[in-house]
């Protein structure tokens, strides 16, 4: 008996493949994403003015001799709150005009228009840490190490993780932002203490080794909200 | 001589996708016809929103190659139940059947199902922000559009070779290429999509529709909210998927009627009525 196009199809895929068309779909809705973000420039500039105006002031407080812990405080507070800035709009955008539905016709698992919503929210978020740390370096007199970049890094993408998701699980709902500011705050709580600890160590002169805890629960983290979503995500994105 | 600038721009068609036993397509469309006679297969699909229910037992039976308008009012459960057939929306009961497959039964060969369906709902999928090529080759790639045709040239190898199957016909740029030309979207391809008109951003989200090649078109009220001209023109290429299976949804009889050969009335989320258009 022949066997129909999809048989065929089911027996030539495997789950590496699946993982990795997975990936590849992400990857594009985050290239689309960072094009449009772009192309709309007045988001992005909205969340840069908000960091350096927050890190000016924080230094008019504290001038040029904010302790490591202090100045990891104002990093750490200043990140929290422009992602809250860029994940209100992360999927709210994509349910108002309707493209979400047509994000949901394409051929792959749900969870990669979610995993595009994280390189692309981690993308922003990466990006608003290297102007806070410039910053940071001239206004707070903080030390730069390339070994931070990690940490910030390793943070962007929990943060993005933790913001995208609840952005997904608030976007049909009235009153998305304000229920995105609460819901945002405890979940990420792991990250902004491990994520602010580390920084603080860092810019104290405490090596990668030293601080291993603290990523070690930056991962942990990671893996933990990523097998949520894995388990849950296909009946968020459910209208 | 009408006639003949029809059997042109269907030859036309035919290359970009719109008909199954073109080029690139022959493998699937003969494929099919051995194996699977239904397009679209509803049995006792229910969709309930709270206490309301937009859709009330629904059994329905779409053939291959078959042009079907979902007729009806307002209210009806058209927009549902394309949603529904798009595997969009999840029945709250019943079972849905694509090409034979049991549609929400697995994720990943619903996944697999929506490379070929095209859809064209009440809302544009294009992204203002985008032009329409950048929205067009957006889709195009998620899709994956030569990773699809390489199943039918039997060559699947690695992932990778998504961006160039050689010897499997033409990439996503042609088709792209061959779907603007017919659509008649060439002056507007570098244009972002917030620029274009409703009717003309219409077509674009219909190329974005075809752009993978779907066997399932399934169209949302496609004449709605255009002018005379422009539904015409639509209701002109419409016929020419021949070869495609097209379900319409529309209050209009008239326009229904001008591309579809059955007509299936929806009343308050039940099947009144099957009508030979």
């Amino acid at each position: 008996m022949p066997l129909t196009k999809i048989e065929k199809w089911d027996a030539s895929t495997g789950a590496t493949t699946a993982a990795f068309a997975t990936l590849h779909t992400a990857l594009k809705i985050a290239e689309k994403d960072l094009r449009v973000e772009f192309r709309r420039s007045y988001e992005l500039l909205s969340v840069l003015t908000f960091s350096l105006a927050s890190i000016l002031v924080c230094s008019f407080v504290s001038g040029a001799s904010a302790t490591p812990v202090v100045s990891a405080a104002f990093l750490w507070t200043i990140l929290f709150f422009a992602s809250i800035l860029v994940f209100t709009t992360s999927f709210t955008r994509e349910a108002d005009k309707g493209t979400l539905l047509g994000l949901k016709t394409i051929p792959c698992n749900a969870l990669a228009i979610l995993l595009g919503k994280i390189f692309y929210g981690a993308a922003l978020l990466f990006l608003v840490e290297i102007v806070l740390l410039a910053c940071a370096v001239v206004f707070l007199n903080a030390a730069f190490r390339a070994e931070i970049l990690f940490v910030f890094f390793l943070g962007a993408l929990s943060l993005a993780s933790a913001g995208s998701f609840i952005s997904a699980l608030v976007m049909f709902s009235e009153g998305k932002t304000l229920l995105l500011s609460f819901l945002l705050f405890p979940v990420s709580l792991p990250v902004l203490i491990s994520g602010s600890a580390a920084t603080a160590k860092m810019l104290g002169g405490s090596t990668l080794g030293e601080i291993m805890p603290a990523i070690e629960l930056l991962i942990a983290f990671l893996l933990l909200i990523f097998l949520v979503m894995s388990l849950t995500f296909e009946f968020v994105i459910e209208e | 001589m009408r006639e003949e600038e029809r059997g042109k721009e269907q030859e036309k068609m035919a290359a970009a996708g719109g008909d199954s036993s073109g080029r690139g397509e022959s493998g699937k469309g003969s494929e099919r016809g051995e194996n699977i006679k239904t397009a679209v297969q509803l049995e006792g699909v229910s969709k309930r929103f709270g206490y309301f229910f937009a859709l009330k037992s629904v059994s329905l039976s779409v053939k291959v190659g078959e042009f079907v308008a979902l007729l009806g009012p307002n209210g009806a459960g058209k927009t549902t139940l394309i949603k529904i057939i798009a595997t969009q929306m999840k029945p709250t009961a019943g079972t849905v059947k694509i090409f034979g497959e049991n549609v929400f039964q697995n994720s990943s060969k619903t996944a697999e199902l929506r490379r070929e369906i095209g859809l064209v709902a009440h809302e544009s999928f294009l992204y203002d922000e985008l032009t329409v090529r950048e929205n067009l080759a957006f889709y195009a790639k998620l899709f994956s559009l030569n990773k699809a045709r390489e199943r039918f040239c039997g060559s699947y190898e690695s992932y990778k070779s998504y961006e160039s199957c050689e010897g499997c016909g033409s990439s996503w740029e042609e088709t792209l290429s061959e779907l603007v030309e017919f659509l008649n979207l060439g002056r507007w391809l570098d244009v972002k999509a917030k620029h274009l008109s409703y009717g003309l951003r219409k077509r674009a989200d219909i190329a974005r529709a075809l752009i993978h090649r779907p066997s399932l078109v399934l169209l949302d009220e496609p004449f709605g909210g255009l002018d005379e001209s422009s539904r015409e023109l639509l209701a002109e290429y419409f016929k020419c998927f021949k070869g495609k299976t097209l379900i319409l949804s529309s209050h209009s009889y008239e326009w229904a009627k001008r591309v579809c050969e059955r007509g299936i009335l929806l009343e308050r989320g039940e099947v009144k009525q099957e009508i030979c258009l």
